[in-house]
């Protein structure tokens, strides 16, 4: 795009060098994953679940956080149990059903 | 007749006491109301009892037969509806109190097609609230198991089953995801079949995860069973995923044998880790009897059928919070917590797990497809026996067994392929519950799975005991 360009070190393409961002709250640790898992699903903690809920418009008790996320998690957990066993490296997988369609 | 055995009578002794004279369906439609008004208080399989309606339907039923038309052999039968079906000029819950208020405006394709063909419909039936389960607060009492009260009768189909069971119905309908047919119809002693995915229309049915639903009957014969499949299945305008395979003939003559048959034992559900050795040994019983008329009987095995369940709960997640959202935002505080937290936990999940399950449940569903390259039929225990009801106490596990609170993945895995199966009657377990024996067939091959479990029915008649709860 015509104007566009990416800033260089301390200036802007307009103008005078920005100062620093402020200092970001550091990241969680990543925890670590099986040999051959290509999903790096963390788990959620409940008051992500509670701001992803609440993105979407949900009144959700905080009573009801606890089981949420940890039916969340369990889904992660089995996701990258799956992704270990290389599944999406299987090319023959779709159509998935043997049943025919309508005719 | 009797009372109570009209009422316990199969479809086929039903419609020839209706054609000879010897009972009339609205004799058959009182008792079964009058039984129904005695047990259901107890047994909670109903949540709406159509009576007026009922014995409409029941002389309808009669002048006709006695004018000569005659529509089908469920004519004047009594048959009831899972509460996720449309039935005309009744309110449908969905088990929940989330839709206490909706008066369904006409009848679902399977309830239009089963009063075509002369049927009764007497009400409809408790459910875990939208069929997701297991339900902690039903909001229309809770289901109880008619062998043992103190005992669930599984689900989510459970008022399909206990009133099946209990004698306050001929046939019901309910729906299967996950095993919510075959659980409870294994866990209530009757036969129930999930059909081939696609086999029957869904049209006018709440749904949960559309990949894997299905809509399927119980009843306490293998051929009322089978009668109520050839009235319901088949083509509909009205679900373009209904296919237009054409319906076979699933009520034939009881095979004596089964010499040539190749049954395919599945390892994976015959491991005492996941099952009792009760279990286990009522179904190597069962598959003796299969081997004495005369099947081939081998072990098979579908490596990832141990990740069936945690793959549906993965897809039902995903794909059941479309449907709800509405509700959800609105009314979140009207479902069963059970129910709320499942769906929106969905709703965050990550598409990429969505997409694992969807990818590995295609490998697994090639497993399924190529354990029936060689054999023609599969077998498996249908469930462990029912769940206690917390109100009863702690469950008891079988002796060296694994714990009654994790359910084995005894259905999901033909859910997954979309392939048929059937919970027969297999006998009992401890306490005297009731255990079930599954058998699998082919897409579209419910016939070969009705001959079977015909055979083997017949073999092993478990049907002629029936539960306690009623008896004198």
């Amino acid at each position: 795009m015509s104007g566009a360009g990416r800033a260089t070190t301390g200036r802007t393409p307009n103008g005078p060098a920005r100062s620093a961002p402020a200092p970001t709250a550091r990241p969680r640790p990543r925890p670590a994953h099986p040999p051959g898992c290509i999903i790096p699903l963390m788990p959620y903690d409940e008051s992500m679940v509670a701001r992803l809920l609440e993105a979407q418009g949900y009144a959700v008790p905080a009573s009801d956080l606890p089981e949420i996320t940890e039916r969340v998690n369990t889904a992660l957990a089995n996701a990258a149990k799956w992704d270990a066993l290389e599944a999406h490296r299987d090319e023959a997988w779709w159509p998935f059903l043997e049943v025919p369609r309508a005719d | 007749m009797p009372t109570d055995d009209l009422c316990f009578a199969s479809v086929a002794e039903q419609a020839a006491a209706f054609r000879s004279g010897a009972v009339s369906p609205v004799e058959l439609t009182q008792a079964t109301l009058d039984r129904t008004r005695r047990l259901d208080p107890s047994l909670k399989a109903f949540i709406t009892v159509t009576d007026e309606q009922a014995l409409r339907d029941a002389r309808r039923a009669e002048e006709e037969l006695r004018a000569g038309h005659d529509r089908s052999p469920l004519q004047g039968v009594t048959v009831a509806f899972k509460d996720q079906m449309l039935v005309e000029g009744v309110r449908m819950t969905g088990g929940s109190r989330v839709l206490d208020d909706v008066l369904a405006k006409r009848d679902a394709t399977v309830v239009a097609r089963l009063r075509a063909a002369g049927a009764v419909v007497v009400g409809t039936l408790n459910t875990h609230e939208f069929h997701a389960g297991p339900t902690r607060v039903f909001p229309y009492g809770t289901p109880r198991n008619p062998w043992n009260l103190d005992y669930a009768p599984g689900g989510s189909s459970s008022g399909s089953a206990s009133a099946v069971a209990a004698g306050l119905c001929t046939i019901s309908l309910g729906g299967d995801t996950g095993g919510s047919i075959r659980g409870p119809a294994a866990h209530c002693g009757v036969v129930g079949l999930k059909p081939t995915w696609s086999r029957i229309s869904r049209d006018g049915i709440i749904p949960l995860a559309p990949t894997l639903d299905v809509v399927g009957p119980l009843g306490r014969r293998v051929d009322d069973v089978a009668y109520a499949l050839a009235a319901i299945a088949g083509a509909d305008p009205r679900d373009p995923t209904a296919s237009r395979v054409p319906v076979d003939t699933y009520v034939e003559p009881v095979a004596t044998d089964l010499r040539g048959v190749r049954v395919g034992v599945i390892e994976e559900l015959m491991d005492p880790a996941s099952l009792s050795a009760e279990t286990i040994a009522n179904t190597e019983a069962a598959i003796a009897t299969l081997a004495e008329l005369g099947a081939r009987i081998e072990r098979v095995r579908i490596p990832l059928l141990p990740r069936a369940m945690e793959l549906m709960w993965a897809l039902v997640m995903g794909e059941a919070i479309g449907y709800h959202r509405p509700w959800l935002l609105e009314r979140y505080a009207d479902y069963d917590t059970n129910t709320r937290t499942r769906l929106v936990a969905g709703a965050i999940m990550p598409h990429g797990v969505v997409d694992a399950a969807v990818r590995l449940r295609a490998r697994l569903a090639a497993q399924v497809a190529d354990a029936f390259r060689d054999h023609d039929l599969l077998v498996s225990p249908a469930a462990e026996i029912a769940p206690r009801l917390p109100s009863a106490g702690a469950p008891t596990a079988a002796p060296g067994g694994p714990s009654p609170m994790v359910a084995p993945p005894t259905y999901q895995a033909f859910n997954m392929s979309g392939h048929p199966a059937i919970s027969v009657p297999a006998g009992f377990g401890r306490e005297g519950m009731p255990l079930g024996l599954q058998i699998a067939g082919r897409p579209f091959d419910e016939r070969r799975v009705f001959m079977a479990a015909r055979a083997y029915e017949q073999a092993a008649p478990w049907y002629r005991q029936r539960p306690g709860v009623g008896s004198a």
